[in-house]
């Protein structure tokens, strides 16, 4: 049994969606060799959304430059189709507007494209049991979204908008360690606390977007009529 | 709101500074990482390494010896900006220079012709 089936059954099954050929055979055959069993690959954003319901991968690790339909409208339309699912983001840098979407809509980690092997495999697996993956540029941009959310004017209290959700200071001060670069075990040992509490902190700070995401969608959609459809 | 033009080139000279640091002490394997804040009234600018980090009382002593040459140049740049700067460094978790610098400068200058 290889590393990445430790503790479990069955192998992790993972989902390739990438549009260039040679890199997404190239991680399918990175992850296969290390354990993981590829069910699917998908070339663009359609087929993507269609083989990975009939796949149903554990882990789908997209990438969200793609043709056809944009990788963040994938990530919304299958882990709407399936909660399940868990997508890490594996993306070229300088799409942070798009990152941030995509985590928004439910992705639970990010990855930069130049991360070696090892850091893909390590990813994917801590993806399959539900442990956000934080790069320190995703902790920037998680913690630049907060300030953006704390600085637009407060809804009027006759509204039924939601309130914009606020860290907490250990919160803010666990994602400014991370976002210097900083391991959850060093995070631990500088603030005295378990490495457990720090994935807790983290895995707040996403879940807080996550769900205030899903409000306003709901929200906007009661106001559009959309939920008689 | 972004800075002012001459903030934000002193800003830019302190990083590089504190970058240049990084590749002259942290090591050739070491990696470094820069966090800018936009804070309601500050930004912050965080430049981090996962060097070796500086002794306790190693800071003091090259203090002491005249030879702290870009860690005065870096405060000196943010003291003239109304800022601050902050050297902080854990055994085994590297070093972090955290760069202040109050957004309204012309207030800024106000509080340094005080002091």
């Amino acid at each position: 049994m290889t590393e990445a089936t430790e503790g479990r059954q069955d192998p992790i099954k993972v989902m390739v969606v990438d549009d260039h050929p040679m890199w997404r055979d190239a991680v399918a055959r990175d992850l296969a060799e290390s354990g993981f069993e590829v069910v699917a690959t998908a070339g663009d954003g359609d087929q993507a959304v269609r083989r990975a319901k009939a796949a149903a991968p554990d882990v789908l690790v997209l990438d969200l430059n793609l043709p056809a339909k944009p990788g963040v409208q994938v990530c919304k339309e299958v882990v709407a189709a399936n909660p399940a699912l868990r997508v890490l983001v594996l993306s070229a840098s300088g799409e942070h507007a798009d990152v941030l979407e995509a985590v928004k809509s439910g992705a639970t980690g990010y990855l930069l494209k130049s991360a070696s092997t090892e850091e893909l495999r390590d990813a994917v697996r801590r993806t399959a049991v539900g442990d956000p993956v934080f790069t320190p540029g995703l902790a920037g941009l998680v913690l630049g979204e907060y300030r953006r959310l704390a600085s637009e004017p407060a809804p009027a209290p006759d509204t039924d908008e939601p309130k914009a959700p606020r860290l907490t200071d250990r919160e803010t001060e666990v994602l400014r360690l991370v976002a210097k670069g900083l391991s959850y075990k060093q995070i631990a040992e500088r603030l005295v606390i378990s490495h457990r509490t720090v994935q807790n902190h983290v895995q707040n700070t996403l879940g807080k977007l996550q769900l205030h995401n899903r409000v306003e969608l709901v929200r906007y959609a009661i106001e559009r009529g959309l939920d008689d459809e | 709101m972004p800075l002012a033009p001459l903030a934000a080139r002193e800003v830019a000279a302190a990083v590089g500074a504190a970058l240049d640091n990084v590749r002259k002490h942290a090591g050739e394997q070491a990696s470094a990482w820069i966090l800018v804040e936009d804070e309601p009234d500050e930004v912050i600018v965080t430049v981090r390494d996962d060097g070796p980090g500086i002794p306790e009382g190693r800071l003091a002593q090259a203090e002491g010896e005249g030879r702290l040459g870009v860690a005065l140049s870096i405060r000196g740049r943010l003291r003239d900006l109304g800022g601050s700067a902050e050297l902080i460094s854990v055994p085994g978790q590297g070093t972090e220079v955290e760069l202040k610098v109050p957004k309204d400068l012309t207030q800024a200058r106000g509080k340094a012709e005080q002091r």
